[in-house]
């Protein structure tokens, strides 16, 4: 394929993402543009089966080059093989109402789908300043983006893949499996927890509490299917008490799993952006708190990025990878970090 | 009702001297009613929140808790310093005016508690009649417009500005019909104005008042010729407009006036002729004010008359002022033919009386009648008594000459013992000199003045003191002038006199055998008749032997010529001096009357010499017999027993008062009213001139004059800029002017709250909302509430 590293990046970019209503579509959008654009080809070892050729873009490794296909056509190609894996990975992804927050509006009881909808999204409309989420962009779209992508990804290598999703407590779970057609599972699963779904479908309101996060409680139930090591991927906000987080993670990692931490925040919340005196309300039942932004902002960042601080710390205390993502971010980072993961893992035999 | 501490004590300030605080109460109450904006927003604020749902809300608690004690804090600052500026805004804007502190705790410029001071000028200029009033019934009707003014609180005192300067009511007081009746029964007088003097009662005034606040309005025409302007500033006065408002009338441009400004006769006691007409002369000095571009030609009319009105001669002449020229002497001699009862007595006296005639033509260019009339009074006698103090011996050797008593008597009584002359001679001798025996001459000639005892100096002395002519003459005697010594002592004269007769060495070369008098000295003005040939008849007056004599200026009448002469000293030597002793005069002869040491008295100047310092001194010391409006001096000894002197022509005039206190006496009251009065002094009439003071007559305004001295009372001000600002009585100038001072502080507070603001805010890369930048916002159109792009990122 011929086409550009920056057009493929694109696929990644949440507001190209956003303007795709299928879940499915969506997912191949991101695996396309990650596979295409990554410099390395993630598709390397010794047991392997040839796929295909590709061609030889800067940064591939040059042992896997095809020197036959280059002395006859004087081109270079590289030799691309499907490597039979038996990773596993469970994918838990946090449904509490935290999630459910965006900064492109200022609602989040939008009519679900209606974002989604490419036709209904002018362009650039929901981007009126660099840094903010598309229009409708909330924590738990760009959290579902990943999953889904994450499952194709697995899937397409024959990885088992397992869906969970929480808020205070299991919201609800998928086996294991490596068949293709669990994706769809992993997708309705979603759908069904209320929190994606079809354009006819409305989303819950913002009074219909889903819950809270709490990872400290959620690991026990997810992880005893578990049988076998495998690649915990955790995507959530993780808007928890550091002490629950820890005590999950390391249930987590006591059981030999390995682990990738998600965080997923929208920008505001990391910069607290806001001017006019206003009452913020919780969207986890916390209440309200009338605050002139200006005078607390300071206050909220540090509080912020001590949370973050510890959370990173918490996760280095595990060896647990931790990556911190704003929804107005593309997806490219946490996917590169997944598969540098699954290759770490299958490299140590795993 | 407020209650303000200070060091005094409590203070209760109603709520009208609260408003009285202000220049613009309303402005004030609006600034203090504008404290609720910053109140009323932050209130509303609360219902104008909008809901922000929020995912972060732990966060947001938990950085709350940490700040929501510094968060109150603030906000109650912010909105303390956010009132303060707007009530700090309405009370600048309303001008707030602090007078200061007194021990009794702070005065407020306000409503009341006010002294104000109404200082009216009546003096002659106030008569000027302009646009159909007179000046004095504009300072009037100004003066009834800042009572108008007054405050509850407010008292007024009103000071009359002219000689003599006066309070009209006792005391301070806020009862305006009474200060009202004052101010409309203030008719206009003839003296001159004494603004210093009227501003140094103010001080007093103030002073025992404890007034800290006063006001002090001047209201007069404040002529520029007038004395105050080169008065030196009594110290008390320095600042006064620092610590007082001052304001002024401005003066006026300037108008037409011309006035007789004096009115002088050559001798105030004329010896009446027993035969022909007795002349009366004199001089009257016209002076115009106001335009002198033009020459202006006026109508003086001169009269003598009777007490009783009776026209006894009189004379009509045109005076030009010439162009530029702004006085003009006019000289009169009007022969008087006198009734024969008017020679009866010795104290007959007549009037002058010297006046512009009005002319229909003249309608504005003479606003000031007032002072188009000059009056003097002169004394007739019909007979001068003269006493010779000698002993009538023969002291001149040789045969067939003259005795001094004798060129004496043949000088003024040439007709002998009985006839009638204007002088009558008598003989007394000098150790028969005493009191009783002198008080009945007019003067004393003192040929032998070696015999005279001291007692006999004592009694001339005190002749003299009491109006007489006392004319000494040096005694053709070669001994030792001891006498010259005592005289020297008993009048305290600040002479020179020589030990002895000095025979005069004359240069040979000159071929004189004596030496001439100076005929280049001018003559005395007592000597002013021989005038026309006095050089003439001066230059054949030559002297052998001389007392020697050395005097002031002023006192040389006579001195020697020195040119070719051997006098060695002193440099000008006197042969005739004069000097005043009290009342009377001292005239002394360093010659003596006799023709072996002088060729005087076979001269044509000995007879009329003598003649004229007699009628001269005596005419000069005949007593005062004039005075100025609003003046109060001492008068002469004559006037002792004059209990009362009525205005004649006008009985309801105010009469004048004569006190004798001792051995001085003077006049009750200063005389107001011009005019001529008349007493009774043992049974004869006396009279006295009462003129306007002339010198208050100049009808233009002294702008330039006025300015300067003001400025250097201090602060001050023009009535009309009050009048167009609000007020004669407007409050911001009252006291110190806080309006400046309350600026700066509001400017510190708006720079306050824009720190505090953007502090509390913490504001690093955001538009801080402060009043400023949010004022600046709405006009430039800006929303500062819209938000600004944010970096996001991972933290």
């Amino acid at each position: 394929m011929a086409t550009s590293t920056a057009s493929f990046t694109s696929y990644l970019d949440p507001e190209t993402l956003a303007r795709v209503g299928s879940l499915e579509l969506r997912a191949r959008m991101i695996v396309d543009g990650l596979m295409t654009g990554m410099h390395r080809s993630p598709m390397q070892g010794f047991s392997v089966e040839f796929a295909q050729h590709r061609q030889y873009v800067p940064g591939d490794d040059p042992r896997f080059l095809d020197w036959k296909v280059m002395a006859k056509t004087d081109k270079l190609y590289l030799k691309q093989y499907v490597r039979e894996t038996n990773l596993d990975l469970m994918v838990l992804v946090d449904v509490s109402n935290s999630m459910d927050y965006t900064s492109g509006t200022r609602f989040t009881n939008r009519p679900k789908g209606e974002l989604m909808n490419q036709g209904n999204a002018p362009s650039g409309a929901g981007r009126d300043f660099k840094g903010k989420p598309p229009a409708g962009w909330r924590k738990i779209d760009h959290a579902c983006a990943l999953v889904v992508a994450l499952a194709q990804l697995s899937l397409n290598q024959a990885d088992r893949v397992g869906l969970g999703v929480f808020a205070d407590e299991v919201k609800r779970s998928t086996r294991l499996s490596n068949n293709t057609s669990h994706w769809r599972d992993i997708t309705t699963a979603l759908v069904e927890s209320q929190l994606v779904g079809e354009p006819s479908d409305q989303k819950a309101s913002a009074d219909t509490i889903q819950g809270r996060t709490n990872l400290g409680g959620m690991f026990d139930q997810l992880l005893a299917q578990l049988k076998r090591k495998a690649l915990v991927v955790v995507i959530s906000d993780l808007f928890d008490d550091v002490a629950n987080i820890e005590r999950g993670l390391a249930r987590l990692r006591y059981r030999g799993h390995d682990a990738l931490v998600i965080q997923v925040m929208d920008p505001a919340e990391l910069s607290f952006p806001f001017r006019d005196v206003s009452e913020f309300r919780g969207l986890e039942g916390e209440g309200k708190l009338p605050l002139d932004p200006h005078a607390i902002r300071r206050a909220y960042l540090e509080v912020v990025e001590e949370h973050n601080r510890q959370v990173a710390r918490t996760c280095q205390k595990f060896q647990i990878d931790h990556v911190l993502l704003d929804t107005s971010e593309h997806l490219g980072p946490p996917l590169s970090h997944f598969l540098a993961k699954r290759t770490a893992m299958i490299n140590r035999g795993s | 009702m407020l209650d303000i501490l200070s060091q005094g004590g409590r203070i209760t300030l109603t709520l009208a001297q609260a408003a009285g605080l202000f220049t613009a109460p309303v402005l004030a109450a609006i600034g203090a009613a504008g404290v609720s904006i910053p109140i009323i927003i932050h209130l509303m604020s609360r219902f104008r929140r909008k809901p922000e749902a929020w995912g972060a809300m732990r966060f947001l608690i938990e950085a709350y808790q940490k700040q929501r004690k510094r968060l109150q804090l603030e906000k109650l600052l912010l909105l303390l310093v956010r009132c303060m500026v707007v009530l700090l805004a309405g009370l600048a804007l309303a001008g707030p005016v602090l007078s200061g502190c007194s021990k009794d705790g702070l005065s407020f410029a306000g409503s009341g508690g006010r002294v104000i001071y109404l200082v009216i000028d009546d003096a002659l200029s106030s008569q000027t009649r302009e646009a159909g009033t007179t000046r004095l019934d504009q300072h009037k009707q100004e003066a009834i417009g800042v009572l108008d003014e007054m405050g509850p609180g407010d008292r007024a005192v009103i000071v009359r500005m002219a000689r003599p300067v006066m309070q009209v009511l006792d005391e301070p007081t806020s009862d305006t019909a009474a200060l009202r009746n004052a101010v409309g029964s203030i008719e206009p007088r003839f003296s001159r104005g004494e603004l210093i003097e009227a501003l140094s009662l103010v001080q007093a005034s103030m002073k025992a008042e404890s007034a800290e606040d006063a006001f002090v309005v001047l209201l007069s025409d404040f002529p520029a010729t007038s004395a105050y302007f080169d008065q030196p500033l009594p110290p008390e006065l320095e600042e006064l407009g620092e610590r007082t408002t001052i304001v002024t009338a401005q003066p006026p441009q300037g108008t037409d006036n011309v006035q007789v400004m004096s009115l002088g006769l050559r001798r105030q006691m004329v010896v009446a002729q027993s035969t022909g007409a007795t002349v009366v002369g004199g001089q009257a000095v016209l002076r115009r004010y106001g335009s002198i571009d033009q020459p202006r030609e006026v109508q003086l009319q001169v009269q003598v008359q009777t007490p009783a009105g009776q026209v006894l001669a009189e004379t009509a002449r045109a005076v030009l002022l010439r162009s530029g020229a702004r006085e003009q002497s006019a000289n009169f001699d009007l022969p008087v033919q006198l009734p024969g009862d008017a020679l009866v007595g010795r104290g007959r006296e007549l009037i002058v009386r010297a006046a512009l005639v009005a002319d229909a033509t003249d309608a504005g260019l003479d606003v000031l009648p007032a002072d188009d009339q000059a009056v003097a009074v002169v004394r007739l006698r019909d007979r001068l008594q003269v006493a010779l103090i000698d002993n009538e011996q023969d002291i001149n050797p040789n045969a067939g000459e003259l005795e001094p008593w004798q060129w004496v008597r043949a000088a003024l009584s040439p007709r002998g013992p009985g006839a009638t002359g204007s002088f009558e001679l008598s003989t007394m001798l000098p150790t028969a000199v005493n009191s009783e025996a002198i008080e009945s001459f007019d003067a004393a000639i003192v040929l032998r003045p070696d015999e005279l005892t001291l007692r006999g100096w004592e009694t001339l002395h005190d002749f003299a003191k009491r109006g007489g002519l006392v004319w000494v003459f040096t005694p053709a005697l070669d001994t030792e002038p001891d006498w010259a010594q005592t005289m020297q002592r008993q009048f305290d004269l600040p002479w020179v006199f020589g030990d002895a007769l000095v025979r005069i060495e004359v240069d040979a070369e000159a071929a004189k055998r004596s030496a001439d008098v100076d005929e280049t000295t001018a003559p005395p003005e007592v000597l002013q008749f021989l005038a026309a040939d006095w050089r003439e008849k001066l230059g054949w007056w030559s002297l052998r032997s001389w007392l020697p004599l050395s005097t002031d200026d002023e006192d040389r009448w006579v001195v020697l010529k020195t040119d070719g002469a051997s006098v060695p000293e002193p440099d000008k030597p006197v042969v005739l001096a004069q000097r005043g002793v009290g009342d009377g005069s001292l005239v002394f002869s360093a010659v003596p009357l006799d023709t072996r040491y002088t060729n005087l008295p076979i001269r044509a100047l000995f007879v009329p010499l003598m003649h004229d310092t007699l009628r001269g001194v005596l005419g000069n010391t005949a007593g005062q017999a004039s005075l100025l409006a609003g003046d109060r001096p001492g008068l002469n000894r004559s006037w002792r027993g004059v209990g009362e002197l009525d205005l004649l022509g006008d009985e309801q005039a105010a009469k004048l008062l004569v006190q004798s206190d001792g051995q001085d006496v003077s006049l009750r009251q200063p005389a107001e009213q011009p005019g001529v009065y008349l007493g009774t002094v043992g049974g004869s009439p006396r009279l006295m001139a009462v003129n306007p003071d002339t010198v208050a007559g100049d009808t233009v305004g002294g702008q330039g004059e006025l300015e300067l001295l003001l400025d250097e009372l201090g602060g001050w001000s023009y009535l009309s800029e009050r009048q167009q600002a609000g007020g004669v009585l407007a409050k911001t100038s009252l006291g110190r002017d806080l309006t400046m001072l309350l600026l700066w502080v509001l400017l510190g507070l708006i720079l306050l709250e824009t720190f505090l603001a953007r502090w509390f805010s913490h504001a690093t890369d955001h538009e801080t909302p402060t009043v400023i930048g949010r004022a600046l916002g709405a006009l430039r159109g800006n929303d500062t509430t819209k938000q600004v792009p944010e970096t996001g990122g991972v933290v």
